[in-house]
């Protein structure tokens, strides 16, 4: 029998492009999703965001498109915002990346005042899109309704459609 | 019904406090070891010339992430430019932000071998001395605690040392 190999073996390491790749992904199956299983494509939609995010804060941090960012890099990063009182413990803090995103671009200077718009409403963004969506949705059984599912998906493709902006 | 009033706990650091602190960390830079000193691990990138910094020390508690971060950037003088990051932890925070994830552990019983010559090869490797009296060595990568588990095997090699990945605190 051909042995074949545990498909977390042959993940690549995250990098800016790889992220952002995964993010249209999410996004595209969310909308695939959207009229027929609005609770699968609120929790794609949420993921989007989350990515969309973090691809975004670690550009904002100096890496190169195609650096590996290792999962004890990650939680490096992760663990500074969390000393900063900007992220909670929470392990997917959409709006933790987009206020660790702003301050990193604070940090840094030059912050033209529409740079600084863009960036608190990507802090609003993931605020909407925190009203409605937590990881714990995969285990869940609710009713979206149409009113949140275009609530979530606006904010979503907003990020999306602005990501490298951020 | 009882007014129970929370109470305001200001941080405030001294001068005198902030350069102890830059004065230590500059000699352990330098390669003197210090008592109750810090362990900075040099985390390289693999496409870059630049690197991470981690400092973990208890006595960064009362100074703020800014502070710690700035005071890293200082310590290095004309480097600063190649660090990436500068991240300074407290052991326990270390340990709740699953920072060190790689700990490094003898696999011995404890009439095998002489227990303080075991810690104390721990402690120069970068173990952290526990108030319990116990060493916790753990490492931010995989790469670096495959360093330190060659050494020690080189060293010490009754150790029986296994390297593994946990959150967990698991002291010696």
């Amino acid at each position: 029998m051909r042995d074949i190999p545990p498909l977390a073996e042959c993940f690549a390491p995250d990098t800016i492009a790889s992220l952002e790749r995964a993010a249209e992904q999410r996004f595209t199956t969310a909308e695939f999703l959207r009229t027929e299983r609005r609770l699968a494509a609120l929790y794609l939609y949420g993921y989007t965001a989350e990515i969309c995010l973090a691809a975004a804060y670690f550009r904002s941090a100096g890496f190169k498109r195609n650096q590996t960012i290792d999962s004890t890099r990650r939680k490096r990063h992760m663990a500074q915002a969390k000393q900063l009182g900007i992220m909670t413990k929470d392990p997917h803090p959409i709006v933790g990346w987009a206020r660790f995103l702003e301050w990193q671009r604070l940090s840094a200077g030059n912050l033209s005042a529409i740079d600084s718009q863009r960036l608190k409403e990507a802090i609003n963004k993931g605020t909407v899109i925190y009203n409605y969506w937590r990881p714990e949705l995969r285990y869940k059984t609710v009713e979206i309704t149409d009113e949140q599912i275009n609530e979530v998906r606006r904010a979503a493709k907003w990020l999306l459609d602005n990501r490298e902006k951020l | 019904m009882p007014v129970i009033r929370g109470e305001a706990i200001a941080r405030v650091i001294t001068t005198e406090q902030r350069r102890g602190v830059v004065d230590q960390l500059s000699k352990e830079l330098s390669g003197e070891i210090t008592p109750d000193g810090p362990v900075i691990f040099e985390i390289p990138f693999e496409t870059s010339e630049k690197f991470d910094v981690l400092v973990v020390w208890d006595a960064w508690e009362p100074f703020g992430s800014e502070d710690r971060s700035n005071i890293i950037l200082e310590v290095y003088k004309e480097r600063k430019e190649m660090i990436a990051q500068a991240l300074g932890v407290t052991h326990g925070e270390a340990i709740e932000q699953q920072v060190l994830p790689y700990a490094v552990i003898p696999m011995v019983r404890r009439e095998e071998v002489d227990s303080e010559k075991l810690k104390r090869v721990m402690i120069i490797e970068g173990g952290f001395a526990l108030k319990n009296g116990k060493v916790d060595l753990r490492f931010p990568t995989m790469s670096l605690a495959e360093e330190a588990h060659r050494r020690l095997s080189d060293e010490m090699p009754t150790g029986y040392w296994s390297i593994v990945q946990t959150a967990a605190s698991i002291p010696y």
